[in-house]
């Protein structure tokens, strides 16, 4: 299952802290991980004690690396002082479309993650951790699962661990390729081996989780960053990014550019730096067409709305947000805009659980009229339903995935408008319609 | 305690209430379609969502708790909105279908889209196909297309009859209850889904297109079919009982009842009585009129009431156990009390004890004529019987009994059904059948609630009352028979029953129109226990499941 990474140097924009795949050393094998100082950190949060290990969380201002951005800290010092059994969720079900950076510690640098694990398990109390990795990922599975045979064999994870006389037991548990099931509470629903569909909140996980005991969720991601956390101490961490958006963060670069990959940078870097520099620009040195800021549920960015800070603050003055820091970017005259919102929304209406009724009606709403357009049966008017169909969804379900649905949409159909409408028109002209006049668009 | 301010209507309630119960106090009606009292709550279906001051979004009124000095709106433009929102998604793939619904009329759909919507469709591409008259299982059949996904169904079957037999299948708009393969939807308690569904979605076997729901006349009454006498309402038309359907009592049945409750009075009227048998000439019988059976065995009675016993069901009501006690008593006879073949009870509402009264009757018999038996004792005792009338024919007739009667020259059979003991009897009185008389029962906890009677006696029968009244009159004489029974033919049901009060030290304190609605406990150690408010909304008093409107049909409406 090793896989022996090939050396090179990064971009010098990038700041490495979490990613060392440069290094081309075979991080799946624990005996590498412990010559470049894995488990250091294990010693020193026994050392630092659990008040210790948590007060360098929050010193570092460590926010969940999943796209919510929620302060790491905080979320573990919520947990109930009672004498209930506590679980370590982590969430590596990578579902958002364009991500891939949690798959980078499942796959090439397992450990990390796991040292993590043990550290925040250590943190909080649990003695039990579930990592819940989607179905599709089954080298990532495959790879992790057998760090953890590794480290259950050297006596890392199990009943007292390195003399430590802490216990802590590491299960895997694969989904069946519902994206929902990143959400946290539908996750949770899925250990416990019920149909992905959230919960309802309050009660939050850190009261009744997984089997009904306080449960702490928490990001692939996130919980990779704590070993190195401890290492460099907190203010230095936070110090990494801007004031409330501490470290750095891995950030892919997908789609119309030259280079794309994933990269580390320091938190509240440009993206459009991220875009041409990391990125290397876009094919064909084309214009951009539109931008994903980080993953498909983010609302989509105009080419000229990409001189914003990639931290999770950066992109409200755009109306969008970080996410997964994972950049789709789509290059004018390679893409169909009508094309990539059919693609949108017929992931959210094939994804949506059906729980409650705005998304499970809305998603499908809005797929059918997106299909209406393609077919060149489409008017200019559909594209107000479809806003005023994402107003309708937007803040009435259960949980995210209604704005996750709508977001997108509406973004696309307010800020591209000129672009849908002459697409509806080539649709209309292909199909053998009558495609009416395109009128004189202001912003056109 | 917590103060809640309900658009501009301040009320207080106890901490950890539901802002729709709050609502309700505040006398503020918030339309939901997944919340069901009897249920969990699983907020799915948004209908309910409410501006909450200081909230980020519209909040579930069903499932957010009230908090002090919270502010919530439900009318506010940004509310109106969502509410139309809503209507319109649910809207959306919905055929309807109405004209051919069954549901039309008690639709919760119908009701909130006229209230809080009434705009017309936007929709632009074709409806979601799924499953039409998909048969669940002997008792339900489900329109998928009507379906609205509340789960009220799902919820029922895992909470309440704890049989699991439904859940949801595919996701998304895709989304369709079902049953999981090689099961079907058969529990002793599957048509409480279909009066659970808030849309037309899953309907009953026995009800489906036989009736239009705004023509049916609706009665509140008991279910006799055991000692548990769930409060049900009987929806009748043109004298035909169509459908029964449970009736909220929180000290009875809550919002349930079984289905062999609701199929057996069904049955019932089927197999009901309109002409008994008397002796022909020649030893033959001939078909008669309940009079004829009476003046038959007026001329028994008149003869010689020496040797005569009288077995009384334990499923007869409490008048007229009452009426026929009285009888008893002043003719001198041998007193029995006769029982139903049991049933596999349950701990969900089905009694063990299929009698409907057996707690009255035995009140009644042990205050007026102590010291009577019960089928054994009647098995034994036949030989030294000239006369035996029995009221009601719905018993356990072993073989014995039945051996043991044929001996006794003269055996009379009162009854609205056929059966064993009407066989072998000499005269067959028919009794009005169930839902046509009027009276009162006791069920297995004590608990009295009133029977109504939807449907017109037939002109051939008469009830148990009227008989006991005409049998003591050809025995004791004109105006005599009035005197030592204390009532006549004429005498109503409300009045025997305060007679009754006064009579029965069990029953004492009760009177008759106070046990309207849903009924009221026999008192212990002699006192009663303090009637129920009727107000809806208060915490004493479960919301109704829906709406003001659920249980009120259409025909309100109807020429309006």
């Amino acid at each position: 299952m090793s896989t022996k990474p090939t050396a090179y140097t990064p971009h010098p924009m990038e700041k490495r802290v979490l990613l060392r795949d440069h290094l081309g050393v075979d991080f799946t094998q624990l005996e590498n991980y412990l010559s470049h100082g894995g488990f250091k950190m294990w010693q020193k949060a026994m050392e630092l004690g659990r008040d210790g290990v948590l007060a360098e969380v929050k010193a570092s201002g460590l926010r969940g690396r999943g796209g919510a951005g929620f302060p790491t800290g905080m979320k573990w010092s919520f947990l109930p002082k009672d004498e209930r059994p506590r679980y370590l969720v982590v969430n590596a079900d990578e579902g958002e479309p364009g991500t891939f950076k949690d798959r980078y510690f499942l796959e090439l640098d397992p450990f990390r993650q796991l040292e993590g694990i043990l550290i925040a398990a250590y943190t909080i109390n649990a003695h039990v951790s579930y990592i819940y990795i989607r179905g599709e990922y089954w080298k990532s599975k495959a790879v992790t699962e057998d760090a953890i045979a590794q480290l259950y064999k050297a006596g890392w994870l199990g009943k007292n661990i390195q003399g430590s006389g802490f216990d802590l037991d590491v299960y895997m548990q694969t989904g069946a390729g519902a994206y929902i099931c990143g959400e946290e509470t539908a996750l949770i629903e899925s250990i416990e081996g019920k149909p992905g569909m959230p919960r309802l909140k309050p009660p939050f996980p850190a009261n009744i989780g997984v089997f009904g005991m306080p449960t702490i969720v928490n990001n692939t991601e996130t919980l990779a960053a704590v070993p190195v956390i401890l290492e460099m101490g907190g203010e230095t961490w936070a110090n990494l990014g801007t004031p409330k958006n501490g470290g750095t963060k891995l950030v892919g670069v997908a789609g119309h550019v030259k280079t794309p990959g994933l990269f580390e940078v320091p938190m509240g870097a440009s993206m459009r730096d991220v875009i041409f520099n990391l990125g290397g620009g876009i094919t064909d040195d084309r214009e951009i067409l539109a931008i994903i800021p980080g993953g498909s549920s983010c609302p989509f960015l105009t080419k000229d709305e990409i001189d914003v800070a990639m931290d999770f603050d950066g992109l409200k003055p755009v109306g969008s947000m970080l996410g997964t820091a994972c950049i789709t970017v789509m290059a004018e005259g390679l893409t169909d805009l009508l094309t990539v919102m059919q693609r949108v929304t017929a992931f959210y209406q094939h994804e949506s659980c059906g729980q409650c009724t705005p998304c499970r009606q809305g998603t499908g709403w809005l797929k059918a009229i997106a299909d209406k357009m393609d077919e060149g049966l489409g008017e200019d008017e559909h594209i107000d339903l479809l806003i005023s169909a994402c107003n309708q969804i937007e803040g009435n379900t259960i949980c995210a995935h209604g704005e996750a649905a709508a977001w997108p949409i509406r973004s696309i159909a307010k800020k591209f408008r000129p672009q849908l409408e002459a697409a509806i028109r080539q649709r209309a002209t292909a199909h053998g319609y009558v495609a009416k006049p395109l009128a004189a668009h202001p912003a056109a | 305690m917590a103060k809640v301010t309900v658009d501009g209507v301040e009320v207080e309630v106890p901490a950890g209430t539901s802002v729709l119960r709050a609502a309700k106090q505040a006398g503020v009606d918030v339309p939901v379609f997944c919340y069901h009292p009897g249920l969990t709550i699983p907020a799915n279906c948004r209908m309910c969502l409410v501006d909450i001051e200081k909230a980020p979004k519209p909040l579930p009124a069903c499932y957010t708790e009230v908090t002090d000095g919270m502010v919530v709106r439900t009318k506010s433009d940004k509310i109106k909105a969502t509410q139309a929102a809503v209507l319109e998604f649910i809207l959306l793939n919905h055929p309807v279908d109405c004209p051919v619904c069954d549901q039309a009329g008690e639709c919760v759909l119908q009701e909130h889209y006229i209230t809080y919507s009434a705009k017309p469709s936007r929709l632009m591409h074709d409806k979601v196909g799924k499953p039409k008259a998909k048969i669940l299982g002997p008792t339900v059949v489900l329109d998928a297309e009507r379906c609205i996904v509340c789960t009220r169904c799902v919820r029922f079957c895992e909470e309440v009859s704890k049989s699991n037999e439904l859940t949801v299948e595919s996701r998304g708009e895709h989304s369709e209850i079902t049953t999981p393969e090689g099961v079907e939807l058969n529990n002793p308690y599957s048509l409480n889904v279909v009066d659970i569904c808030p849309v037309g979605a899953l309907t009953s076997r026995d009800f489906r297109f036989q009736q239009r729901v705004w023509f049916l006349d609706m009665k509140d009454s008991v279910c006799t079919g055991c000692a548990r006498g769930c409060s049900v309402r009987v929806d009748s038309h043109k004298n035909k009982v169509d459908r029964i359907v449970p009736r909220y009592n929180p000290d009875v049945n809550k919002y349930w009842m079984c289905d062999d409750g609701r199929r057996s009075l069904n049955a019932r009227r089927e197999k009901a009585l309109t002409l008994g048998s008397v002796p022909g000439p020649n030893d033959t019988t001939r078909e008669a009129p309940a009079l004829d059976g009476l003046r038959a065995i007026g001329g028994w009675l008149k003869e010689s009431h020496a040797g005569l016993g009288i077995a009384i069901s334990a499923s007869v009501t409490n008048e007229d156990a009452y009426a026929w006690a009285r009888l008893a008593k002043e003719l001198g006879a041998k007193v029995y009390l006769l029982k139903r073949a049991g049933w596999q009870g349950d701990d969900i509402l089905r009694s063990a004890d299929r009698d409907c009264n057996d707690a009255g009757v035995r009140a009644i018999l042990t205050a007026l004529t102590p010291g009577f038996g019960d089928a054994a004792q009647l098995t034994q005792d036949a030989a030294t019987l000239d006369t035996l009338l029995v009221l009601d024919n719905e018993i356990a007739a072993e073989a014995k009994l039945v051996e043991a009667i044929s001996d006794i020259g003269n055996v009379a059979v009162l009854t609205d059904l056929g059966g064993k003991l009407a066989d072998a009897a000499t005269v067959v009185v028919p009794v009005t059948q169930l839902h046509a008389r009027e009276g009162t029962v006791v069920n297995v906890a004590g608990w009295v609630q009133r029977l109504a009677a939807p449907l017109k006696p037939s002109v051939t029968t008469v009830t148990p009352t009227v008989a006991a009244a005409i049998l003591a009159h050809a025995v004791l004489g004109h105006g005599e028979h009035a005197l030592a029974l204390d009532f006549t033919e004429k005498t109503r049901a409300a009045e025997l029953f305060d007679r009754l009060t006064a009579a029965v030290p069990a029953f004492a304190g009760l009177s008759y129109t106070e046990i309207a609605d849903h009924g009221r406990g026999l008192p212990k150690d002699g006192v009663l226990a303090p009637a129920r408010a009727h107000i809806n909304g208060t915490p004493e008093w479960e919301p109704d499941p829906v709406s003001p409107t659920y249980h009120r049909p259409f025909h309100l409406r109807r020429g309006a």
